[in-house]
């Protein structure tokens, strides 16, 4: 009886919440690193960033649309910390993203900005495409239309 | 020789101006003379930088209603606030964001938020957005330290208050620093940082 209530517990656990697995920029970068012929579209957002929320189906839609090709779409959240375990964890469960999501575990993250791309300042939604293989690195600060996200791609994944 | 001396000055300068197309637009502000603004506040009336000739400056922070970093800043702000006023440079808070976009940051709900939050210093609605882009801003919390200097207002500090959004884990105040460094007659160092914010919702 108790280890029935435990797996029910186990199995309805990833319906409560679903908590992303963490990551630091140098991690970030080691992923990028090991996969270099792969184009990784990382967009930092945060759950109270509207304009960063309203983007995310765009991200979705081309993700889908280059299924077939080495391309990765990753959402890396820089909510805060305090609320890394509900608010973000709440919000994953309800809009049950298809692209990876992963919390970016940087407390001093004000210092690292420039690590990120020195051109950015600062301000959400912020997105980077970069592919070792062919030297590709291009960010944009600011939100995409589903239109100029999909010419962005195109003209890195002719 | 000659013409390689030449060669080399014309790469030097095209780098160097490359460069500068690089530069934030917020950067390039420093040491240069403060845009001058004219901006109506929560109580209805207007306020304008040369309302302030008789401080020694003046602590321009553009903020907002909704944005949860700068809400996690609005105590620091106030405290900054009354640290600083004493000392010569009082906080003046300017809002940018279309109020279309974010209900939340309605002239309506900015006079709601000062009063609320108990606000010392004048917040002042940027309702053309013409101040924000003059000013190079690019989110919100964006602090901007503005030294009067024989009577024009010059960009001494560009950036962030301080370097941790969790009041907690602050180390270094950058924007009482750069104060006290010029209290002391140094230069400011450093007198550009960044910080994650929201970005500024520009009218469409």
């Amino acid at each position: 009886m108790r280890l029935c209530i435990f797996l029910l517990f186990v199995a309805t656990g990833g319906l409560f919440a679903q908590i992303p697995p963490k990551v630091t920029l140098s991690g970030l970068n080691a992923r990028v690193e090991s996969h270099p012929d792969t184009l990784f579209v990382l967009n930092y957002w945060a759950t109270w960033c509207k304009p960063c929320v309203l983007e995310m189906p765009y991200f979705e839609q081309v993700a889908k649309e280059n299924a077939n090709r080495p391309m990765k779409v990753i959402f890396v959240s820089l909510d805060l910390a305090s609320e890394y375990e509900n608010r973000l964890a709440q919000f994953l469960k309800r809009k049950q993203l298809q692209c990876e999501v992963l919390f970016l575990d940087e407390p001093k993250i004000q210092t690292k900005i420039d690590e990120i791309d020195p051109s950015w300042t600062g301000a959400l939604p912020a997105t980077t495409f970069v592919r070792k293989s062919t030297q590709t690195r291009i960010f944009h600060e600011g939100d995409y239309t589903l239109e100029s996200l999909q010419s962005e791609i195109s003209k890195l994944n002719p | 020789m000659k013409t390689i001396h030449r060669l080399f000055w014309m790469l030097a300068l095209s780098a160097a101006s490359v460069f500068q197309v690089h530069a934030q637009a917020d950067q390039a502000l420093l040491g240069q003379d403060a845009p001058s603004f004219s901006l109506m506040n929560i109580d209805g009336k207007m306020v304008s930088l040369d309302d302030y000739q008789s401080s020694k400056g003046v602590i321009l922070i553009f903020t907002c209603n909704h944005c949860p970093y700068s809400i996690k800043y609005e105590d620091r702000i106030i405290a900054l606030d009354a640290k600083m006023k004493a000392q010569g440079f009082p906080v003046v808070a300017i809002n940018p964001n279309d109020a279309v976009a974010y209900p939340d940051d309605s002239y309506a709900n900015m006079k709601k938020r000062a009063k609320k939050k108990g606000f010392t210093f004048p917040y002042l609605l940027d309702d053309t957005q013409q101040i924000a882009k003059a000013y190079g801003a690019t989110r919100t919390p964006h602090t901007y330290l503005l030294v009067n200097e024989s009577g024009k207002f010059v960009v001494r500090y560009v950036g962030a208050i301080d370097d941790n959004t969790d009041p907690s884990a602050v180390s270094v105040n950058y924007l009482e620093s750069a104060v006290s460094q010029l209290q002391q007659s140094q230069s400011v160092s450093p007198d550009y940082t960044k910080a994650v914010g929201c970005g500024i919702k520009w009218k469409k």
